[in-house]
């Protein structure tokens, strides 16, 4: 088990945990380049990007999984290792994996299923 | 025209690229406050006219214009201050002298805060004719000679205006009074590369011709003849 916190809006996922990573998104906000072709940037702007996978599960776990993942935008606490205090709490963040490609939607009973695939999870603020 | 360096000419015949920088002096030019250069300098542009609407005219004194915009820093570019851009050619190895490329003076300027970077509109020594003339009716020399004692320009000794009399200038402008006198000599004002005031005249604009030429203009010969071309 991965030591570390991740819970969607409420829905706990830490025990549950294959993998886990929180990189950075780094962008500007504008880029000036000079008549020598020198890049300035501007704007610096880090944004936290939370990426997990889920260790087999239960058809009960993947359905409330996936009833936790599919408001599109989420209240995060998670744990970010460069942050003080470990663990980032009420974040709002967008699912911007596509969820139907991860879990698999059964139509003819009903359920969903788990398929293995990566859930990424990136901050709205920076 | 300015003279160029053998070494100029041959790197415009070949591949080459081209190197700007920008000088920045009091309005007055008598002290640079900062040189820019191309790591610094984000876009940079002059536009040019000689004939006031888009056909051949004459009486005209239009004032050439630059575009700049570069990375200012905590330079304190002055009031109207004058500017000065240069270019020169290069190939990588071989790099000729720089070509002043016009005389200019800030009019309007916008700072991009977060940037850093300044962009700047001006005009040159054209625009600064828009004064009151104060002499009374003399003749065309003597109003040049004292609207450049004025300004602190200078005619460029190409400049071969109509020796005429200006009958009651004390209400024109500069401007006006350089506009009657391009009239008279069927020419167009203009403002040169190194900053003097030239007078164009209109038939002294080349002829056309169908010589040959090479992409500087230089006439290709052939065993010391040049070679006509037909236009079919």
């Amino acid at each position: 088990m991965i030591d570390v916190t991740l819970t969607i809006d409420g829905r706990n996922f830490s025990s549950r945990l294959s993998t886990y990573s929180v990189s950075k998104e780094v962008s500007y906000s504008k880029t000036v380049t000079t008549i020598n072709g020198k890049e300035r940037y501007f704007g610096r702007r880090d944004r936290d990007v939370v990426v997990f996978s889920l260790i087999p599960t239960t058809e009960l776990d993947a359905l409330a999984d996936y009833n936790a993942l599919k408001n599109g935008v989420v209240t995060v606490n998670y744990s970010e290792p460069h942050y003080l205090g470990g663990v980032k709490r009420n974040v709002q963040m967008a699912v911007v994996s596509n969820l139907d490609s991860v879990f698999l939607l059964k139509s003819i009973n009903g359920k969903v299923y788990y398929s293995g695939g990566k859930i990424t999870l990136r901050a709205l603020d920076v | 025209m300015q003279n160029v360096s053998e070494t100029y000419l041959t790197l415009l015949s070949g591949l080459h690229d081209v190197e700007s920088k920008l000088d920045v002096y009091t309005r007055d030019g008598s002290q640079i406050v900062a040189t820019f250069d191309g790591d610094e300098i984000v876009s940079l542009s002059t536009h040019r006219k000689l004939f006031p609407e888009n056909h051949p005219s004459i009486g005209g004194a239009v004032a050439n214009e630059i575009d700049a915009s570069f990375f200012v820093g905590d330079v304190e570019i002055p009031k109207m201050a004058m500017l000065k851009p240069w270019s020169r050619l290069t190939n990588g190895e071989t790099v000729s002298e720089w070509v002043q490329k016009g005389v200019f003076w800030v009019d309007t300027r916008k700072k991009d805060y977060e940037t850093g970077v300044l962009t700047i509109h001006g005009f040159d020594g054209i625009l600064q004719l828009e004064r009151m003339n104060t002499l009374n009716s003399t003749s065309s020399a003597t109003l040049l000679n004292h609207i450049c004692t004025t300004l602190g320009f200078q005619l460029d000794n190409r400049t071969q205006a109509a020796s005429v009399t200006v009958k009651d200038p004390t209400y024109y402008t500069f401007r006006e009074i350089m506009q009657m006198i391009a009239a008279v000599s069927a020419g167009n004002w203009i403002m040169t590369d190194v900053g003097k005031l030239l007078l164009v005249p209109l038939n002294g604009i080349p002829a056309e011709t169908y010589v040959l030429v090479d992409n500087i203009g230089n006439a290709i010969t052939f065993g010391g003849d040049r070679i006509l071309t037909e236009v079919v």
